[in-house]
């Protein structure tokens, strides 16, 4: 798969992440939303260091 | 179609329905559920991009540790706290919400689809190259090759800051 798919998705997933910050109230799930958007930072990660082969990301 | 692609698209689909549902869902538990069902599924995107270590740790630290602690302190504490009883909830909040997401996601697609492609850009190739270090001596020693030569500054600001908010912690449940 080209390296923009993964992106693409990770960008999709860092949206989802900030719209849940933006409309819940309840702490917990803010705090959720935010691991989720943590972890399409490290997809994002993964797939460049997996495109450029280098552990360096 | 190729497996892989097929993979990818049912990835990429699970992984977003999931996601949505951690901002949807009324109940604390089923948005806790759901993200670790999104973990998971990007734990199998790591298994694909042939980061086999990124995705055994993802699984046993976030859906086995963090998320359990999540699980936690929904049972206790916040379980019955829905979003509606609050009351400082601005009314158009969702509409407001809803049109920043789409300015961030049409932000983000128009650098991915405009912005200097990196395709061009240097590929590492050789002794130093990832895969050659995979191939050479595993994948558990290419990353710890990686995290404790190249970037052994900020694994040890890391554990400074992991030390600062435990003290923080333990200040704060102290007075409570």
């Amino acid at each position: 798969m080209p390296l923009s798919a993964y992106l693409i998705v990770s960008a999709i997933l860092f949206t989802v992440g900030v719209v849940g910050v933006l409309i819940r109230r309840n702490p917990l799930i803010i705090f959720m939303s935010i691991e989720l958007m943590l972890n399409a930072v490290n997809l994002s990660f993964v797939a460049i260091s997996s495109k450029l082969d280098s552990a360096d990301g | 179609m190729t497996v892989v692609q097929i993979s990818f698209f049912v990835l990429a689909v699970a992984s977003v329905a999931s996601a949505l549902g951690v901002i949807t869902f009324k109940n604390a538990v089923h948005c806790a559920l759901s993200l670790i069902l999104t973990l998971l599924f990007l734990a199998l995107f790591y298994l694909q991009l042939g980061a086999m270590f990124i995705a055994v740790v993802q699984i046993l630290i976030y859906a086995g540790a963090i998320m359990v602690l999540f699980l936690f302190v929904v049972t206790m504490l916040a379980s019955e706290a829905s979003d509606t009883q609050l009351a400082d909830r601005i009314p158009w909040q969702r509409w407001v919400a809803g049109i920043l997401g789409l300015v961030l996601v049409g932000a983000l697609s128009y650098l991915l689809f405009t912005g200097t492609s990196i395709d061009n850009r240097a590929v590492a190739t050789g002794a130093n190259s990832l895969s050659h270090v995979v191939n050479a001596q595993g994948n558990t020693e290419a990353f710890g090759q990686a995290l404790f030569h190249g970037f052994v500054y900020p694994f040890e600001v890391t554990s400074l800051l992991i030390i600062v908010a435990l003290l923080g912690a333990m200040v704060l449940g102290r007075k409570a």
